[in-house]
């Protein structure tokens, strides 16, 4: 070991010079603090004995010095003193010495307190040493994390389905989350999408994602793989039976996910959702013009052992928006710490619903982005958008049945616009067709269906070359209005009214009886 | 069955009331009648505000009526303001536009009582 010596003193430092050469140290001399401190820049000797007092440099000084400069590794610095006065030393501490050795110095003494710095070199050494082999994991663990991420997490988004447009997005914050998403093509026009977040940081979320993933996309498999299956197994269906090999393990572990999951059928025009806990999903309506916010009503997996979980539904056509995201969106911060929230992406979506998938992606990005004034994300930002497009099969005709009462009345009109609005009729024309079709629908459930229980109505709504025809399908007496006449509209008298608007709002209107014996309203309408 | 939500405010000689909900129409308009009998009973001017009405049937409108024959047997009147687009369709096609004064905004609305 190699250690420097600072005095000015000729005697004194050739003493201690060969003192130390001859307890087997390699030995460095300077005359002075200035100098010591040039040779120990060059040779970094790990320790250092000097002169309290020098010319030019003096020890106190040097050992400044030297602790203000050598921070990658520790020097042992011992000062030579005459003075041991309580008061002289701790100001010696204070500058950066570690020992003291009074003159004249006794050999044994100078051994022992030698040993002493060599010890503590030594355990200097290994705790850096460890300390180094910390860092590195810590490094490694934010890689593997980062690459669990990339590569167990995340999927790509679907391309080449005519009947959606696909776009996700994922940005990791510093620490690792554990959001996921993925999507399940089942046929040109179903494709499940599922987005989770998993509780907590770095890689044990990760890891937490990664199997909570793997365990959708097994029993999505173990469910079809099912040879008496004859249609696909239901969202909840699916939930339930990741649940059954996943509560447990989460619950064990503390720990939970939640989770949005979605069936988007073109065909049926469809979504279908199971929400455990999740971030509500928007759905921009072409149809309705407005965004509205969809969640259910299921706890986060691993929350309750004996959750059984439920699906919701809503309609979707043409030119539709779902948004599927993690809470890193919508908690989001700004410098003065304000959430960035759900009605702020509300409106970015209602803003740019008309744009491309990815485009609107994007644009929801820099909307973040910039009410964080580019800060720091402190939660993964993870987005899925799809739009919806054609269906690979265009549709011709569909019909639904509603039990015959008047609280059926707000989803009929859901339906046929929808329809309506598929069959490329524009806004004033929806909600004529809507308004028609109520009407009709009210006159049936309190005319016809006045006496009975538990009638149903089935609405058909055919796509025309040039327009939609809405036929009302009911069983029970019939009731055919005579002609119709513009009813007398004074502030006394309102009779007629819900005929009268029948044959105001669309082109024709038709009553008859099926061969089975069912009544019908057939209504046309065109576009103009 | 959603209902609609009535709100009413004192504004000069004309009481303005904010009606909001999914629909005025067959599945809810008794509620409605029943609820507003009192209010339009009690006072003569009126001003409507419908934006926040996203639907309205031939049903909503014999209620409608109904405030109107109300507030004309007390010698006042019922004006309407700020109908959606879909609303306004329905009042002109049944020609309410003949018995119903209808303005662009509550400020117009309550002007034209002299509030």
């Amino acid at each position: 070991m190699k250690i420097l010596i600072a005095d000015d003193e000729h005697i004194s430092r050739m003493v201690l010079e060969r003192t130390l050469r001859g307890l087997g140290y390699e030995v460095d001399v300077s005359a002075d603090g200035k100098e010591a401190l040039a040779k120990f820049e060059v040779h970094r000797h790990p320790i250092v004995i000097a002169d309290w007092v020098m010319p030019e440099m003096d020890g106190i000084e040097l050992c400044r010095e030297i602790r203000n400069h050598a921070k990658d590794s520790y020097t042992y610095l011992i000062l030579l003193t005459t003075k041991y006065e309580k008061q002289e030393r701790s100001f010696g501490l204070s500058a950066g010495a570690d020992d003291f050795i009074v003159k004249p110095f006794d050999r044994g003494e100078l051994k022992a307190r030698l040993g002493v710095a060599e010890r503590i070199l030594n355990m200097e050494a290994q705790l850096r040493e460890a300390n180094i082999q910390i860092q590195q994991i810590r490094r490694q663990e934010i890689e593997i994390g980062a690459s669990i991420q990339r590569s167990l997490l995340m999927a790509h988004a679907p391309e080449g389905i005519n009947a959606f447009e696909f776009a996700a997005m994922n940005l990791p914050s510093l620490q690792i989350d554990g959001d996921f998403f993925d999507f399940f093509v089942h046929g040109p026009d179903i494709v499940d999408v599922f987005l989770g977040d998993a509780m907590g940081k770095g890689v044990p979320a990760a890891l937490l994602g990664a199997g909570t993933k793997s365990s959708i996309l097994r029993s999505i498999s173990k469910l079809l793989a099912d040879p008496n299956r004859v249609k696909l197994p239901a969202p909840k269906e699916i939930i339930q039976t990741a649940h059954t090999s996943l509560a447990r393990e989460l619950m064990n572990l503390n720990a939970f996910v939640t989770l949005e999951y979605a069936r988007l059928d073109r065909a049926e025009r469809k979504a279908t959702f199971v929400d455990c806990g999740h971030t509500q999903v928007l759905h921009w309506s072409a149809a309705d013009k407005i965004t509205r916010k969809l969640s259910g009503t299921n706890f986060p997996i691993g929350f309750i052992p004996d959750e059984v979980y439920t699906e919701f539904t809503v309609p979707f056509g043409t030119g539709d928006v779902f948004c599927i995201y993690s809470d890193g969106v919508t908690e989001a911060r700004s410098p003065s710490g304000e959430l960035f929230g759900t009605d702020r992406l509300t409106s970015l979506v209602d803003e740019f619903c008309e744009e491309r998938a990815s485009q609107l992606l994007y644009r929801l990005r820099e909307g973040v982005r910039d009410f964080t004034e580019s800060g720091p994300l402190d939660d993964d930002f993870t987005v899925v958008v799809v739009k919806v497009g054609q269906p690979t099969e265009p549709w011709n005709m569909d019909s639904e049945t509603f039990p015959s009462h008047l609280d059926s009345l707000a989803a009929i009109r859901h339906f046929v616009g929808y329809l309506s609005h598929e069959a490329g009729l524009a806004s004033p024309e929806i909600d004529m067709v809507q308004l028609a079709t109520h009407e009709a629908v009210t006159n049936v459930v309190q005319h016809a269906h006045r006496r009975t229980e538990d009638e149903t109505i089935e609405i058909q709504v055919e796509r025309l070359s040039d327009g939609v025809s809405i036929k009302i399908f009911y069983s029970g007496p019939d009731f055919r209005p005579g002609p119709v006449s513009q009813p007398e509209m004074t502030a006394m008298r309102e009779g007629g009214l819900g005929l009268f608007i029948i044959e105001k709002s669309v082109d024709t209107v038709r009553y008859f009886a099926t061969e089975t014996g069912r009544k019908c309203i057939q209504m046309i309408k065109r576009i103009r | 069955m959603s209902n609609v939500e009535i709100k009413s405010q004192k504004e000069g000689n004309a009481v303005t009331v904010f009606l909001s909900g999914a629909a005025l129409d067959a599945s809810n308009v008794q509620r409605f009648r029943v609820e507003t009998t009192s209010l339009f009973e009690s006072e003569k001017n009126f001003v409507l505000i419908l934006k926040d009405l996203k639907f309205v049937d031939s049903s909503g409108i014999g209620a409608l009526l109904s405030c109107l024959r109300k507030a004309h047997a007390s010698g006042g009147d019922v004006k309407l303001a700020e109908l959606p687009q879909n609303v306004r369709q329905l009042f002109e096609l049944v020609r309410m536009d003949r018995l119903f004064e209808i303005f662009e905004t509550r400020e117009e609305a309550l002007r034209s009582f002299g509030s």
